[in-house]
C-alpha cells in the first residue's frame, strides 16, 4: 500500500511541476511586456488567439498538435514543453530525495523564484526593438509593480497545500517507528521473563541493564521478589518476577511490563 | 534595426536536447530505483514485525498451557499438542499442519533442561521486500 501510495504522490509531483513549468512560460513571456500574469488567460504568441481548456495541458497539447499552434497553424516554441517537462522533473527529484519535508518545501520555492528572475532576464533579451517599443508606449495600461506580490501569493496557497501533506506523510513514518520499537521490546520483556522462569529459583536474582537493537536503546529490568500467600507466610518454592522494558519515542517514555510466579517443586 | 533570434529547433539544440533529455532519465530513474527499495524496505519491516510478534504470541500461549516440549531439527512439540514445524523450501512455518508465518529465511531450535523446565531457544530470520530481520524467541515450559 505504501508503494502506491508513494507513486500517487509522484505522479502527482511530476504533475504539479509541469503545471508550474506551464505557469513559468508564461511568465517569463509576459513579466517583460509587463503584461499581467493572474486573471488574462493564456493565448498564442504569433496570433494571439486565446487558448481554450484543451490548450493549457502541459506538454500533451504540445504533442497532440505536433508543436503547432491549433488555430493560426504557426509553430510554437519547443522552449515550452520543455520548461514544463523539466519542471516537472526537479518537483520529481526534490520529492523523491527529500519527500514532503521543509527542506524540499525550501527547495521549491527558491527554484521557482530564480527561475523566473534568470527566465524574466533570458526573455527580456531576446524581446525585438519594436516589441519594447510598444511596451514603453503602453506604460499606463501596463501591470507593473505587482510581479513580486503574484509570486508570492502563489507561493504561499503552494506551501499550505505542502505543509499539509508534510504532516500526513509523518504520521505514516510515525506509526512505522512506533509499531518497531514496541514489538523489539515486548520481545525483549518476553525473552526476559521466559529466562528467569527457565532459572532455578536459588539462582535468580534481579538484574537490569540497557541493550541496543536496531540503533535504538532500551533499558530492561528483572526484579524478584519473594512469592507471599499471606502477610506471615512466604513461600521458599516460589517467587514473583517482573520484567521492564523502556524505551524512547518522540521524547516520550514507554515501558512494557509483564509478571510472573515461579513455582518450583523439586526444591 | 529589428533584433533577430532563431527561433524552433535547429540539430545542434535537438542533439542537446536529447542528450538532456536522457541524463535527466538516467538521473531520475537511479533516484526512483532508490526511493522503491527504501519504501519497500519500510513494509517489509513493517510486515516482519507483524510476523515476529504473531509467533511469539503462538509460542508463548502454547508454552503457558503445557508441561514439556520436544524438539527436533526443524520442528517443536508442546504437550499440549501444538506443533511448529518448518518447511525451508517454502520459507514457511506451519503450526499443527495450518499456515502460521511466511517468509521466514531460517529457524534454528536449541533447548536447555533445567530443574522442571525446559527452555527452547529458537533463532529465526525473517525476509520481505528487500527487508532482513533476525530475532531471538524463547519459550519457557514449566513442567507439572
Amino acid at each position: 500500500m505504501a508503494y502506491y501510495i508513494d507513486l500517487i504522490y509522484s505522479i502527482f509531483m511530476f504533475i504539479i511541476g509541469t503545471l508550474f513549468g506551464s505557469f513559468f512560460t508564461l511568465a517569463i513571456y509576459r513579466i517583460p511586456r509587463k503584461q499581467d500574469i493572474v486573471k488574462t488567460r493564456s493565448y498564442c504568441p504569433t496570433c494571439k488567439h486565446r487558448l481554450g481548456f484543451f490548450d493549457c495541458f502541459p506538454i500533451l497539447s504540445y504533442v497532440s498538435t505536433i508543436g503547432r499552434c491549433r488555430y493560426c497553424k504557426k509553430p510554437i516554441s519547443i522552449r515550452y514543453p520543455l520548461i514544463e517537462f523539466a519542471s516537472g522533473i526537479i518537483f520529481l527529484i526534490i520529492y523523491l530525495l527529500f519527500g514532503f519535508t521543509w527542506q524540499s518545501l525550501v527547495l521549491i520555492v527558491c527554484y521557482i523564484y530564480l527561475f523566473l528572475v534568470i527566465g524574466v532576464d533570458v526573455m527580456k533579451k531576446k524581446m525585438t526593438e519594436e516589441e519594447i517599443k510598444e511596451v514603453e508606449n503602453n506604460k499606463k495600461t501596463n501591470k507593473a509593480g505587482a510581479i513580486n506580490v503574484d509570486i508570492v501569493i502563489a507561493v504561499i496557497v503552494f506551501t499550505i497545500f505542502f505543509v499539509s501533506t508534510i504532516f500526513v506523510t509523518r504520521n505514516y513514518t510515525t506509526t512505522l517507528i512506533q509499531y518497531g520499537r514496541k514489538s523489539n521490546a515486548l520481545n525483549l520483556c518476553v525473552n526476559n521473563i521466559n529466562t528467569a522462569k527457565a532459572t532455578s529459583i536459588k539462582n535468580l536474582v534481579s538484574s537490569s541493564g540497557t541493550t541496543e537493537i536496531d540503533g535504538i536503546s532500551y533499558s530492561y529490568n528483572i526484579e524478584v521478589l519473594p512469592y507471599k500467600t499471606s502477610e506471615e507466610v512466604t513461600l521458599d518454592n516460589a517467587k514473583v518476577i517482573i520484567s521492564n522494558v523502556t524505551y524512547m519515542l518522540d521524547e516520550k517514555e514507554n515501558t512494557i511490563t509483564l509478571k510472573c510466579v515461579k513455582v518450583e517443586n523439586n526444591i | 534595426m529589428n533584433k533577430k533570434y532563431k527561433r524552433g529547433i535547429t540539430l545542434a539544440s535537438l542533439v542537446i536536447y536529447i542528450v538532456l533529455f536522457t541524463s535527466f532519465t538516467i538521473f531520475v530513474a537511479a533516484i526512483s530505483n532508490n526511493n522503491n527499495e527504501r519504501l519497500f524496505n519500510d513494509r517489509g519491516e513493517a510486515i516482519n514485525y507483524s510476523t515476529l510478534n504473531k509467533l511469539q504470541q503462538n509460542i508463548e500461549d502454547s508454552s503457558l498451557t503445557s508441561n514439556s516440549v520436544s524438539i527436533t531439527e526443524n520442528e517443536i512439540n508442546y504437550s499440549n499438542g501444538d506443533s511448529y514445524s518448518y518447511d525451508s523450501e517454502d520459507k514457511v512455518i506451519y503450526k499443527n499442519g495450518g499456515i502460521l508465518c511466511l517468509n521466514i529465511e531460517s529457524f534454528d531450535l536449541s533447548i536447555e533442561e533445567g530443574i522442571n523446565t525446559q527452555k527452547v531457544t529458537i533463532n529465526i530470520s525473517f525476509n520481505k521486500y528487500l527487508n532482513t530481520m533476525t530475532k531471538t524467541i524463547i519459550s519457557c515450559v514449566e513442567g507439572v
